[in-house]
């Protein structure tokens, strides 16, 4: 080509950078604080500190107790914990009552076990059907929930975020805590899906 | 193409879901798909630690964002996401007094620049008073017909085969 210049990218993301330039200059953000921030969401949150979680409760009936009860400080004692201080609260699936998790008015997710959340989470169809049919959203994810079973939907906000402690998968006994938590998948501890089989 | 809303149930894209299974590595989780909403939400969370808002004050202001400026036809739904996250976050500014409409304006404008002065291949440094370039524009690829004022014209032309009349 012979034109020599760098193409500029799209408006929004030149807006985006002019506020972050504008806000270290000013003093009000330090440089390369949100570089940091980015790099832990991209290379240290996941659903992989939430198969930990998991697992661990799965083999520890103290610590699953601990869980069940606080658990902010269960989940931190394994090293992880939010920007925020989100309050985490772990909801236990047993065979009577499965959990799932939305944020109605936008998408307050788990970030300290689950990183980012996956983008049909954000959407409106899923913040709005989950609520008012829940077992029909859970088809079309292809979790078949008996009509026996009770669906419970939680809401999560601004300082109240809400995980899924799924059931252990039958044939599992005597397992490692680090087999087990291979088989924990996102979905499972979101309640959109259920763990992988033995 | 007129669906009737008391009829249609709003999908939940599959094809997100595969893109997201497709995204998930490493830890599992998706990645920021542009650099800039990594920027802008990076950003966001940096101020509320800062103390220049409460993460309740966010989810406030971004809820009300998504409720009044919904996903557009044709529109993808996390481009969607991120551009109701920057209406968040520019509004949140705006109304702290610390960044104005204009201030966001005049430092876009002066990275524009910055970009159009870098050679391509360079890293872009921020500059300020670049004059405004007059002879590029961002999106276009100019061929640059028609200079000094004269009306384009083709460069061949076959005319018309008129039938003899018989």
């Amino acid at each position: 080509m012979s034109h020599s210049h760098t193409k500029p990218p799209a408006p929004i993301a030149l807006r985006v950078k002019a506020i972050e330039t504008l806000l270290v200059e000013k003093g009000v953000l330090n440089q390369g604080v949100v570089d940091a921030i980015v790099d832990v969401f991209e290379h240290n949150l996941g659903p992989k500190n939430g198969a930990k979680v998991v697992a661990k409760a799965w083999t520890d009936p103290a610590y699953k107790e601990w869980l069940l009860k606080d658990g902010t400080a269960a989940i931190e004692s394994l090293g992880f914990s939010g920007f925020q201080g989100e309050y985490m609260v772990v909801v236990e699936n047993t065979p009577d009552i499965h959990n799932v998790l939305v944020c109605t008015l936008c998408s307050c997710y788990p970030w300290p076990v689950l990183g980012l959340p996956p983008n049909w989470y954000k959407t409106a169809p899923y913040r709005s059907r989950v609520v008012l049919n829940p077992r029909s959203v859970l088809e079309e994810f292809d979790l078949h929930v008996p009509d026996n079973v009770e669906v419970r939907v939680w809401d999560s906000t601004s300082d109240v975020r809400y995980m899924v402690l799924p059931e252990r998968p039958k044939g599992t006994e005597g397992w490692s805590e680090e087999q087990l938590a291979e088989l924990v998948t996102r979905d499972s501890m979101i309640g959109t899906g259920v763990c992988k089989a033995a | 193409m007129h669906a009737d809303p008391a009829t249609t149930v709003p999908t939940i894209d599959p094809a997100d879901r595969e893109a997201d299974l497709r995204l998930a590595e490493g830890l599992g989780a998706p990645k920021f798909a542009q650099p800039w909403h990594a920027q802008a939400f990076g950003t966001a969370m940096a101020l509320s630690r800062a103390g220049l808002f409460t993460w309740a004050d966010w989810v406030d202001t971004f809820s009300r964002v998504i409720r009044e400026e919904p996903q557009r036809p044709g529109e993808e739904s996390n481009a969607a996401y991120y551009r109701q996250w920057e209406t968040a976050l520019e509004t949140l500014l705006q109304a702290s007094g610390v960044l104005s409409d204009a201030d966001i304006a005049a430092a876009a404008e002066d990275w524009r620049r910055s970009y159009l002065v870098t050679p391509h291949g360079h890293p872009v440094e921020f500059r300020r008073g670049l004059e405004k370039p007059h002879d590029h524009d961002d999106d276009h690829d100019h061929h640059h017909h028609g200079h000094g004022g004269r009306r384009p014209e083709p460069i061949s032309v076959s005319k018309p085969i008129m039938a003899k009349a018989g």
